[in-house]
């Protein structure tokens, strides 16, 4: 499966701005379910500076700064993605929830290291005691990991009321239970700090998801957008991927970008800005299937 | 002989006292203390105690509390005695510090590099990943000195049985270092010959160390930036004036001879930091850091913080910039680690941990919480990591309710928390109301990297008692006072300060053109807060005099017009005889900002201005406000050098005074009929312009004469036209990058507005209209239309010299919803 995938962020700004930096991590990820076969960045004005490397945790992350007066910032990232299916080994994920989390609380070999980092808090999936009595119920002793991260997604999924104007990026997990509505990245983070609240590890995948135009009709231009989802350890190195927006296992329509212990490790944009005033920002993602 | 000094002073039981043995003898580090003439009676110590207050409000040593209102610039508590320590005690503290600091370093290296103490299991991965203080985005940065620790500083506290414990590690950015040489100026100075008595070891090699240290850094991330050889640029990076401990970080700034800068100040172009000057960008190789490491960039750190510098992490990555310490260093500053530290001490170093420390334990251990009911007893909850919003807490002062809260927050996230035994500090002898009295004794301790990979630690520190017997916490926050520590031995420790040696060769410097444009801009307005100040106050002298009903005065009628002058400043003078106590109460808010406005710029004040101004809020009399204004201007223009500052302090100042002038003159030169010798006398009076024109014309008042006097005289200090000359030349000095040799904007705009008021007929402006109450028109119109030229002027200069905005974080767009 190819995916070609067109991101486009615009900033407009009130007043000039003199200086910005940015960070934008916006290149597909390499990994053994997909393949970046392309990636380009189009910023608009010119960086003055610009450099590509790599997070503390492997994603690639474009920095620049724009020095000069600006009143827009047009950032358009092209990318072509080619993406395996994955066929899951039934034994994966069949160990009780409580061995991963023995595993993650004293990791013996590298796998386990890494997975200890997402074992715990962390600043936007904060893990209160709250949030464990809600996650409570998805980890009854000795279930398979597997079987209670799915039923966390699926309870999510059913309790949960999609709503774009509910909560903003910055909105507290605490309140979005509350509130019982959000968007994906709520959706995401709850189940995170549902997992980690039981010593389970739990990160944060931003990518894409290619999404099906509305029936009959023909598919609008931008309608996509990004999206987040959750991998959840299953031991061995293994990270099972499950999206609680849409109740499912990740699979080849879901183009994985970057991964981190939450958004604030991941925004797909971030700056910092000297002068400028109040200011706007949109956002436009296409995912379209390439005919190969 | 020193009974009476000591009379009364009782040790509680059990209690090991820093002065006297078990027997009540006094210890022999304290005899020559003791013996001193400054000890001889209760009726010397009050004295040279109050010689230790005065300076220490003269010399303006203050520390900010948070969320008391009041709590800005609180005076420094410093008790007058000092705690005394062996020498010898003293040098095993010493060596364990030093290694304590080695143990450190090699751990942040560790723990920013391969991590193999969390892969052989030495340390709980979560001790790490848990942590806030440790900083992802810094993950790999290698400083270009080799060093991840240069400063730290750690609280001792003495066992009953004499030995010396660590009950905690600072290692972020280790404030007090600037306190403890401020608290041995002051107590060197009033307590002299008990000083002198004695080989007490002095503190300022440790602060030489820590330059030599700093510069070395700086010295090699200049090599990397700009080639070896550039002469490195070092600045104090402080929060601003409202952080707890603004008063050290300019003090030190000043004594080790650093720049003292805001985030603001800084810019990062191309991996490179800058500082924002008037006379351009110039280059930064070392940054002494007092602003908290997550606070530091906005863009890889705390992303709401505005307090920091964009791109600051990119430059340290790079090696460009020697930051002091490493952002980043806080991840080793928490109580959780203790107990791990003697298992890191023999894999990374391969010793055995020499200082002991109090028993601690990480509640993230598995089974911690299963006596955590019974193990509160006799322990203190301590945040685990560094950074965290909490201070420690004891359990056995909270009621049932806060206990149990206590419990619920620990359970919820155990790996936050630590418990450590609660130890009994020993006593030492404070000044509390005239007399001695056993007090709880915390000491801080400190260490700099040093040469060749050594340390070096401060022979004293900074002591700190608990405010209450019995109390155990100890905090300035909370109200503790501090103490002197002196270390004596039986050998004179070599003398250097840095006040006056400085060991590099130095290249002299006439001309600063490196003034930060945020301190051009805070100076600036203190000129203008200085002089609305005086205006304020003249005008409500003026009307005061006035409105007191009991005189038959012929200044009646300049009540009203006085008034509406004052309302035009905020000032609301209340109607009937005058209230001393409103009118003090009026100014409390010019003089607030004056006062503010000098805070901001404390560090460019000479030390008898800043006592000037800092004397002002106290002040309850109209006439010793002005005396202590003039004061303030006196030394302005006799002590300030004549720099870029004192020309921006001087610009604002005039700019005001152009300002209020016309704008009292506007309401006061209305008058046309009987009321008019009442306010020209009241304007002449404002204008402290009263004398020149009696002794120039032997007359009446004559409106054109007065309003010539006041507003074109370009003789007169007092008029509007000698501001606009003055403003002309203090432009015509300023850098001007942008323009080359062709005139600026604002010099060209202040040259239109001298010519406008040159072109003015005086005799015709002080015409009055058609009719009585016209008043006169074609003043008004000038004073408008010069006023808005003022403005202008105003702005072009913030335009061309203070913009400097903080820089803001954008917020990122939320991702949307995708449902398939």
């Amino acid at each position: 499966m190819l995916y070609s995938v067109r991101h486009r962020t615009t900033y407009r700004y009130d007043e000039p701005v003199s200086l910005s930096h940015h960070a934008a991590h916006l290149r597909p990820l390499d990994r053994h379910q997909q393949s970046c076969r392309s990636h380009q960045l189009v910023i608009e004005p010119l960086p003055t500076s610009i450099e590509q490397t790599t997070d503390y945790f492997g994603n690639g992350v474009m920095v620049f700064t724009i020095a000069g007066l600006h009143q827009s910032l047009i950032v358009i990232s092209t990318s072509e993605v080619e993406m395996r299916p994955m066929t899951l080994d039934p034994s994966v994920g069949q160990a009780p929830w409580e061995r991963i989390a023995a595993v993650a609380a004293t990791p013996r070999d590298p796998a386990d290291l890494v997975a200890a980092e997402f074992a715990v808090a962390s600043p936007a999936a904060d893990v209160t005691p709250v949030i464990q009595r809600y996650a409570a119920p998805s980890f009854p002793a000795g279930r398979p990991l597997i079987e209670a991260a799915l039923d966390l997604a699926h309870r999510i999924h059913g309790e949960f009321k999609f709503d774009p104007t509910a909560t903003t990026i910055s909105t507290p997990t605490e309140e979005v239970l509350r509130l019982k509505r959000g968007v994906c990245q709520d959706f995401a983070h709850l189940m995170i700090a549902g997992c980690r609240a039981h010593g389970v590890p739990a990160r944060y995948v931003s990518g894409y998801l290619e999404t099906d135009p509305p029936a009959g009709g023909k598919r609008l231009v931008g309608a996509d957008a990004s999206h987040a989802w959750v991998a959840v350890y299953a031991g061995d190195g293994i990270w099972l991927e499950i999206d609680p927006t849409n109740d499912r296992l990740a699979g080849t329509s879901h183009v994985a970008v970057a991964q981190g212990r939450d958004y604030g490790d991941v925004s797909p944009l971030r700056g910092v800005i000297l002068g400028g005033g109040d200011h706007v920002v949109e956002v436009a993602v296409d995912v379209e299937r390439m005919l190969i | 002989m020193s009974q009476s000094f000591l009379a009364g002073y009782q040790v509680p039981a059990g209690t090991y006292d820093e002065m006297c043995g078990p027997d009540g003898a006094v210890r022999p580090a304290w005899a020559a203390l003791l013996k001193a003439p400054d000890f001889a009676s209760a009726a010397t110590v009050e004295s040279r105690w109050q010689l230790a207050e005065r300076m220490i409000r003269e010399n303006g040593v203050t520390y900010n509390v948070y969320g008391d209102p009041k709590g800005l610039a609180r005076p420094w508590p410093l008790d007058p005695l000092p705690a005394i320590v062996p020498a010898s005690e003293w040098r095993q503290i010493e060596t364990g510090l030093a290694q304590r600091t080695r143990l450190l370093d090699r751990l942040l290296a560790d723990l920013y590099g391969p991590q193999t103490v969390l892969k052989d299991g030495t340390l709980p991965p979560a001790l790490l990943f848990a942590n806030p203080g440790f900083l992802r985005p810094c993950h790999g940065i290698q400083p270009p000195d080799g060093v991840q620790l240069h400063l730290a500083a750690f609280d001792l506290g003495r066992m009953p049985d004499g030995g010396w414990v660590v009950l905690d590690d600072r290692t972020q950015a280790p404030s007090g270092a600037g306190y403890a040489l401020e608290n041995r100026m002051v107590l060197s100075r009033s307590l002299p010959d008990a000083f002198r008595a004695q080989p007490v070891e002095r503190v300022s090699g440790f602060f030489r160390a820590l330059r030599e240290t700093l510069s070395r850094a700086a010295s090699a991330a200049a090599a990397r930036s700009r080639g070896s050889g550039a002469e490195p640029r070092i600045v104090l990076l402080t929060p601003g004036p409202y952080n707890e401990t603004y008063f050290e970080h300019a003090y030190l700034a000043r004594y080790l001879g650093y720049q003292l800068v805001a985030g603001e100040d800084l810019t990062v172009r191309y991996d490179r930091v800058y500082l924002k000057t008037l006379g351009g960008l110039q280059p930064v190789d070392g940054i002494l850091r007092r602003l908290d490491e997550d606070f530091c960039d906005p863009l890889w750190l705390k992303s709401n913080s505005s307090l920091g510098v964009a791109g600051l992490v990119a430059a340290a990555r790079r090696g460009h910039v020697a930051i002091l310490n490493p952002l980043g260093s806080g991840a080793v500053e928490g109580a959780g680690l203790i107990p791990y530290l003697p298992a890191l001490a023999r894999k990374l170093l391969g010793e055995t941990l020499l200082l002991p420390q109090a028993e601690t334990r990480w509640l993230g251990t598995p089974g911690a919480l299963d006596t955590l009911d019974a193990d509160l007893a006799d322990r203190v909850v301590k945040p685990a990591f560094s950074g965290m919003d909490a201070s420690p807490v004891y359990p056995e002062h909270l009621d049932v309710g806060r206990r149990a809260e206590l419990i619920a927050r620990i359970k919820a996230a155990p790996q936050r928390w630590a418990l450590q035994d609660h130890l009994p500090l020993s006593s030492v002898p404070a000044w509390v109301d005239g007399r001695a009295v056993p007090r709880g004794l915390l000491l801080r301790a400190y260490v700099t990297a040093d040469q060749d990979g050594g340390h070096k630690v401060m022979p004293g520190g900074l002591a700190r008692v608990a405010p209450e017997v019995g109390r155990l916490m100890v905090s300035l926050q909370s109200g503790g006072g501090s103490k002197d520590v002196w270390i004596v031995g039986d050998r004179p420790s070599e003398h250097v300060s840095l006040w006056q040696s400085q060991p590099d060769a130095v290249e002299l410097k006439r001309h600063a053109a490196d003034l930060p444009s945020r301190v051009a801009d805070n100076l600036f307005w203190l000129g203008r807060y200085a002089e609305r100040t005086e205006i304020t106050i003249r005008l409500v002298r003026a009307a005061r005099q006035r409105g007191l009903p009991d005189l038959n005065n012929p200044g009646g009628p300049a009540v009203a017009p006085l008034r509406e002058c004052l309302a035009g400043l905020g000032f609301v003078l209340a109607e009937g005889p005058p209230q001393p106590a409103a009118i003090m109460a009026g100014l409390s808010q010019p003089i607030e900002a004056l006062h503010r406005a000098a805070t901001t710029v404390r560090d460019r004040l000479s030390m008898d201005t800043w006592r000037v101004l800092n004397a002002l809020p106290a002040l309850a009399d109209l006439d010793q406000l002005l005396q202590r204004l003039a004061a303030f201007n006196g030394l302005v223009m006799e002590n300030m050098t004549r720099g870029l500052g004192w020309r921006f302090l001087e610009i604002g100042r005039r700019l005001e005074r152009a300002y209020q002038t016309l704008a009292f003159a506007r309401v006061l030169g209305q008058a046309v009929g009987p009321t008019e010798p009442a306010l020209l006398d009241a304007l002449l009076e404002v204008a402290d312009s009263s004398m020149t024109y009696r002794a120039r014309y032997f007359m009446g008042l004559k409106p054109a004469a007065v309003l010539d006097l006041v507003l074109a005289d370009e003789a007169n200090p007092r008029a509007v036209a000698f501001q606009l000359l003055a403003i002309g030349q203090h432009l015509a000095a300023l850098p001007r990058e942008r323009h080359g040799t062709s005139t600026t904007p604002e010099a060209q705009a202040t040259a239109a507005v001298m010519a406008a008021l040159r072109r003015a007929d005086m005799v015709k402006i002080a015409r009055g209209g058609p009719e009585e109450k016209d008043g006169r028109p074609k003043l008004d119109r000038l004073c408008i239309a010069l006023t808005s030229d003022l403005a202008e002027i105003s702005d072009l200069l913030s335009e061309a010299y203070f913009k400097h905005a903080a820089a803001e974080p954008l917020a990122t767009a939320a991702s949307h919803p995708a449902r398939a």
